[in-house]
């Protein structure tokens, strides 16, 4: 029996250097993104932030080029809508600009961004009007008997088959529905990790969870997608 | 007389339960190695486990090659000229 070998599935983090205006897919020169502070901040960050608290509205917008489409994803993945997500931009940039002052460096500047997105995405969900309806999990969660075995049994591996029976949009269609059925902060959890690569301490610093609590529900959120995977394929999700 | 420790169990990984609480660990490859080494053996005798860590491991594989939610032009000009407006009617006050 084949053990897994052992892959993470890391995307590219924000970038964590300025470039100048027009210039942002050009790649940072490694020696400038080397020098760090001391608490991780890249130099050209380091700049771009003392800029802001200067109160260089240039500098708002070389944030904006660099880091609105990051959040915007994250944002528009965590709210399910396109104008809402817009008005969640507004008020992180607006924000960044007029609290910049309030960035100590105690973690990365993209992670304080990403922080203001999260809570301005969550408040938003929160103050909401719309009905609210909660997912239940249980349906899709694996279920064990009591001496700890699955509960359903043989677990069918459906990973092969995922790739030769169905068409890529249509499993990225299929997976970006169930991300859209998970509770909010479950689902801002596995989109700063699995979708943004954000790592735990990281996503602990962007949502004020603690590292073990965003272990947690990422863990549960993965297995709901998996789950909800397995049923559309038509398999027991347990 | 002070009071013998008694020593703590490892951490078994021996039920599926088990198995699956520690997945997300054993992906980033965060096992402690006698952890580590319990979940291999379970693998190696457990079918349905190698099953569902293959499905777990898909799914997550999966979700990170979801495409971004592109930026649509129209948003990144409407957010630009709202700071722009803002900025500049707060800076002639």
């Amino acid at each position: 029996m084949q053990i897994l070998e052992k892959q993470t599935t890391q995307r590219p983090s924000m970038p964590t250097s300025a470039a100048p205006l027009g210039h942002q897919r050009e790649r940072v020169r490694p020696s400038a993104a080397r020098r760090q502070n001391a608490r991780g901040c890249a130099a050209d960050e380091v700049d771009l932030v003392a800029r802001l608290q200067a109160g260089d509205q240039a500098a708002l917008e070389q944030a904006f080029k660099l880091y609105s489409g990051k959040l915007y994803n994250v944002a528009r993945r965590i709210l399910n809508d396109q104008s809402d997500a817009e008005e969640v931009l507004q008020d992180v940039f607006l924000t960044a600009f007029r609290k910049a002052n309030s960035f100590q460096g105690n973690s990365q500047f993209s992670t304080w961004l990403y922080r203001l997105t999260v809570n301005a995405a969550l408040g938003r969900i929160r103050r909401s009007k719309k009905a609210k309806k909660e997912t239940e999990y249980a349906e899709f969660l694996p279920r064990f008997q009591d001496d700890g075995h699955h509960a359903v049994r043989p677990v069918v591996d459906w990973s092969d088959t995922l790739d030769e029976q169905y068409a890529r949009n249509e499993t990225q269609e299929l997976l970006a529905k169930a991300l859209e059925q998970l509770k909010p902060t479950d689902k801002t959890v596995i989109v700063l990790s699995d979708l943004e690569g954000l790592s735990d301490k990281e996503i602990s610093d962007a949502t004020g969870l603690t590292v073990s609590a965003v272990k947690t529900r990422l863990h549960r959120a993965r297995l709901f997608l998996r789950g909800k995977l397995a049923a559309q394929f038509g398999y027991s999700a347990a | 007389m002070p009071k013998a420790r008694t020593p703590r169990r490892p951490l078994s990984a021996k039920t599926c339960k088990q198995i699956t609480d520690l997945l997300a660990d054993y992906l980033t490859d965060k096992l402690r190695p006698t952890v580590k080494q319990e979940f291999s053996k379970h693998l190696s005798i457990c079918p349905d486990c190698v099953s569902f860590v293959h499905t777990y491991k898909k799914t997550v594989q999966t979700t990170a090659t979801l495409r971004a939610e592109e930026i649509p032009p129209k948003v990144r000009d409407n957010v630009l000229d709202f700071l722009r407006n803002k900025l500049r009617r707060e800076s002639t006050r």
